[in-house]
């Protein structure tokens, strides 16, 4: 009970957040020169039809006005049509959805499967060969692009052993996975320096700390040590750890996609780039910042259910 | 002449710290029967408690014991196991760190914790186990241990904390606890309540009690015997009364002095001035001698060795004549201590 | 008689990993990639957008030190060429975060007050835009080039230095030197640069190490998209989008600009991790 009183409090806290991402957005994007008029008449553009269009679009309103009518829109789920081809934002992102789906959730995975054994294989022996080895890694592999990793994963895995495929979505379950492995990885080893730096810090922190003592002093043996009191220290740490990152994670799936041809909603608004198609930039951006802002909520609310000390 | 229930001989524990390799414990050797109340005092840097983490197996990665033997009841622990040699050590040793928030698992409930012992090592049955928990948590002075036993160390005050923490090192009835300057953390009111409980705990369980602290007064109330601890080594050794009555080692002598002693109202503050030497580097002569009042030539060259004087230990080349003519001068002041 | 409890290997020399001799090496790498690319002409003597259609895809050869592109460009001199660009950028994008970051914590951290709220519910909005998206947007916006990324790494970055300051400050500012400094009536405005500043700043600067390995990948990532620097013009970026259609025959054209990527992200935490070190000391 305590619990849902607690994730409903956090959930009206993010609200705020909500409304100044979508101040944010909508004022980012209406700076942009041009007249949105001209990209959808193009040449048959003239002043009378521009302005037919203006209103239209309803851009002839005062500014706040329009923000309003933003926002309207979007509590009643809208997030405006494409310029170009008229359809709804918000159905065009939707379509992209899963595949922008499966590269976040295949890229968090990965990182977690890396980082965090790296990081406690470090940690449980500071000082020796095999930690020395994990602390190259994050000064390695911190300047490493994933577009640059993406494409070597592609040429090793994808060109050279036909283990995976190197562009598409595929059509079934399976496909998608199989396609979208490679570029959660490239995800995963451009986020895992970052996390393994830190969870390498957290693990230490835990491992020498007084109550890791006391339960060895208990004479219950290392085994026991370890999962009745490493474990769960450790994993609320990974959660803290992780939800700093997700933002970065996010963003990455955007970068990722294009390497491997995976049409996600990152494409969908590089490509709005090119035809000044800016309610789908609009869309696009207002949906990252969300996902980014729900996914940090999640973690906390995890990190709340596993650690006590979180006055619920 | 019975076994020792604990006996260490000749301890040396090396630290790898980023200004070389120090030398914590330059050959420490102590004897405990069960049922002992034996104090350890020195300056922070002395070396104390790494004392009780080497006996215990419990040194941080950069320590290691490089040389000297451990006794559990004529038993050594080179010849063991490193299982063995922790179980053998979790049944007769139980321990109590400084800092109780720190030294109890935050994500654990002290129920589960006080009750681990019992329940992991032992083998009881978790009601079993559940039933013990609250017995020692009533032994303790926790008040409502029945709900208490469902709580998280964060919300519990210091001093049940470290009841708690006290509680968890019974929990195996051991014969011996190893306390790491319990009060430190606490304030005068709790540290009173907390000593009271473990000067109870010996008479009622006959647990013996190896306290390590820099706290003069609390060795007074709590101690038989005392070890005084400087650069590694003890320098002097022998009973609480005796030490602190007729101290034989200067080092010793300047730390009564500088601790005001609250019932006398002594006025001066006897302070020692300069610092504890580097362990990097080899001790050449007495390490305490830059410091020494009493030092001498040969205190610089050659390192004194313990040698019994009068009832005490000590390990000072003035002990005998010297250190006993000043310590009958301040028996007539009102004594260096108490 | 004496016998060792614990077996082990000699603990001497085990801590000694990365001794100060990695930070020298950190800065030899970053300072000779700056000379390099700042001597780039002096080192090569082709063009590096000069096309060459009758040489196009050599294998590396006594001419072409790494072969050539698809349009018979020198890879070698487009890689030092590259340079240039990438770690220009790079070190001037963190310039304007690192200033306006670190002064809005100081201030915030220092005076508190609504002006702290305020300024952190900024903090909370800003972070949560990825980075990627954000750096598109602008690019959306302002159009492509040195200019968004810039303007990205500025808008988002700021946060990172302002917290750290913050944090930094808070800390600092219940230290006595800070109160003697207060009650001896000096500005406030004096004990922020003078006293408070100084101490804090290390923690910005070993930061700062990671940003600029951060927004060289940027640059290198939306370079890749199309989104940075012009197309002919050489970047590392740009290089590794173009090579990757080739990647199979000729490996090393999109491989490289990678490798001096990283190569400079190793330099540069090589250096951040000896900042860390020293001043720790």
């Amino acid at each position: 009970m305590n619990f849902l009183f607690y994730a409903g409090k956090r959930f009206l806290q993010v609200i705020p957040a909500l409304f100044g991402i979508s101040i944010a957005v909508f004022f980012l994007v209406h700076l942009i020169p041009g007249d949105p008029a001209d990209i959808i008449l193009g040449q048959t553009a003239t002043p009378a039809r521009s302005k037919v269009i203006h209103h239209m679009l309803g851009i002839d309103r005062p500014i706040i006005v329009q923000y309003f009518s933003f926002l309207n829109h979007l509590f009643h789920g809208s997030l405006g049509k494409s310029y170009v081809n008229n359809l709804s934002v918000t159905k065009l992102i939707l379509g992209r959805l899963s595949a922008t789906a499966f590269l976040m959730c295949g890229g968090i995975l990965l990182s977690l499967l890396i980082s965090v054994p790296l990081a406690i294989l470090a940690a449980s022996k500071e000082g020796a060969t095999r930690d020395q080895v994990v602390r190259v890694i994050p000064i390695v592999g911190l300047g490493m692009p994933q577009v640059w990793v993406g494409i070597e994963l592609i040429l090793l895995l994808g060109l050279k052993v036909h283990w995976f495929p190197v562009s598409g979505f595929g059509d079934s379950f399976l496909q998608h996975i199989r396609s979208t492995f490679l570029p959660a990885l490239s995800i995963a080893i451009g986020l895992s320096p970052i996390l393994i730096r830190s969870l390498r810090a957290s693990m230490l922190e835990i491992l020498e700390a007084d109550f890791v003592l006391t339960a060895k002093a208990k004479g219950i043996g290392k085994m026991r040590v370890t999962l009745s009191h490493v474990v769960r220290n450790a994993i609320i740490a990974s959660v803290t750890v992780l939800g700093v990152n997700i933002a970065y994670l996010v963003g990455s799936t955007v970068i990722v996609e294009r390497v491997f041809a995976i049409p996600a909603t990152g494409s969908l608004m590089i490509d709005a780039i090119a035809t000044r198609d800016y309610p789908i930039v609009q869309g696009v951006t207002l949906f990252f910042a969300i996902v980014v802002v729900i996914v940090n909520l999640l973690a906390d609310l995890i990190h709340a259910a596993l650690d006590p000390r979180v006055a619920l | 002449m019975s076994t020792p229930l604990l006996s260490v001989r000749d301890l040396h524990v090396e630290i790898q710290t980023s200004r070389g390799l120090l030398k914590a414990i330059r050959g420490i050797s102590l004897d405990i029967d069960a049922g002992q109340s034996i104090g350890i005092v020195g300056e922070s840097g002395s070396g104390k408690s790494i004392t009780l983490k080497a006996i215990l197996g419990l040194l941080p990665k950069n320590a290691r014991i490089t040389s000297g033997e451990i006794l559990i009841e004529g038993v050594s622990l080179n010849s063991l196991s490193a299982n063995k040699r922790a179980a053998l050590l979790a049944e007769k040793i139980g321990i109590v760190f400084q800092d109780a928030i720190a030294a109890l698992n935050p994500v654990m409930t002290v129920g589960r914790q006080i009750a681990e012992v019992p329940y992991r090592r032992l083998g009881w049955s978790k009601e079993k186990s559940h039933q013990r928990a609250i017995e020692l948590m009533q032994l303790v002075g926790i008040p409502n241990a029945e709900e208490r036993f469902h709580v998280y160390p964060h919300q519990l005050s210091g001093g049940l904390r470290q009841r708690v923490a006290i509680a968890i090192a019974l929990s195996g009835n051991p014969q011996l606890i190893f306390c790491d300057e319990p009060t430190t953390a606490l304030d005068v009111t709790i540290q009173a309540q907390v000593l009271r409980l473990l000067m109870d705990l010996r008479q009622k369980e006959k647990t013996g009690v190896v306290f390590v602290t820099h706290d003069l007064a609390v060795v007074n109330e709590i101690c038989d015997e005392i070890n005084v601890m400087y650069a590694g080594r003890f320098v002097e050794r022998g009973g609480v009364q005796d030490c602190f009555q007729h101290p034989v080692h200067p080092y010793t002598y300047s730390l009564l002095k500088a601790a005001p002693d609250m019932e006398h109202q002594v006025e001066r503050l006897f302070s020692i001035l300069g610092e504890a030497p580097d362990l990097t580097k080899p001790v050449s002569g007495c390490p305490f001698a830059p410091r020494c009042f009493a030092a001498t030539d040969i205190c610089l060259t050659s390192e004194p060795t313990l040698q019994l004087v009068g009832s005490s230990t000590s390990a000072c080349h003035h002990s005998g004549s010297f250190m006993q003519s000043l310590s009958a001068l301040d028996v007539n002041e009102g004594g260096a201590g108490r | 008689m004496s016998t060792t409890l614990i077996r082990g290997k000699s603990l001497t020399g085990r801590l000694k990993f990365k001794g100060n001799g990695s930070f020298y090496l950190g800065i030899g790498i970053i300072s000779l990639l700056v000379i390099i690319a700042a001597a780039a002409p002096l080192i090569s003597h082709y063009d590096p957008t000069g096309q060459d259609l009758l040489n196009t895809l050599v294998p590396p050869s006594r001419h072409h030190w790494l072969g050539t592109d698809q349009l018979g460009r020198d890879v070698f001199t487009r890689i030092i060429y590259g340079a240039r660009i990438d770690l220009t950028i790079g070190f001037a994008a963190v310039l304007l975060p690192f200033i306006l970051g670190t002064t809005l914590g100081l201030v915030s951290g220092w005076f508190g007050g609504w002006f702290d709220s305020l300024l952190m519910r900024i903090v909370d909005t800003t972070i949560a835009f990825p980075f990627y998206v954000l750096a598109i947007a602008l690019v959306f916006i302002v159009g492509p080039g040195p200019k968004a990324i810039i303007l990205a790494i500025t808008l988002v970055g700021w946060v990172a230095y302002c917290r750290i300051i913050r944090a930094a400050v808070l800390v600092a500012k219940e230290l006595d030197y800070v109160h003697a400094a207060k009650l001896s009536g000096l500005p406030t405005a004096r004990i922020l640069r003078k006293h408070l500043l100084p101490n804090v700043i290390s923690q910005a600067i070993i930061f700062s190490m990671s940003d600029i390995v951060l927004s060289i990948l940027a640059i290198v990532s939306l370079g890749y998209l199309g989104l940075g620097v012009p197309i002919p013009t050489a970047e590392w970026g740009s290089m590794i989008q173009e090579g990757q259609a080739y990647i199979l025959q000729q490996w090393w054209i999109p491989t490289i600009p990678g490798v001096m990527v990283v190569i400079t992200g190793f330099g540069l935490s090589l250096i951040g991790d000896g900042l860390v070190r020293r001043l720790n000391k």
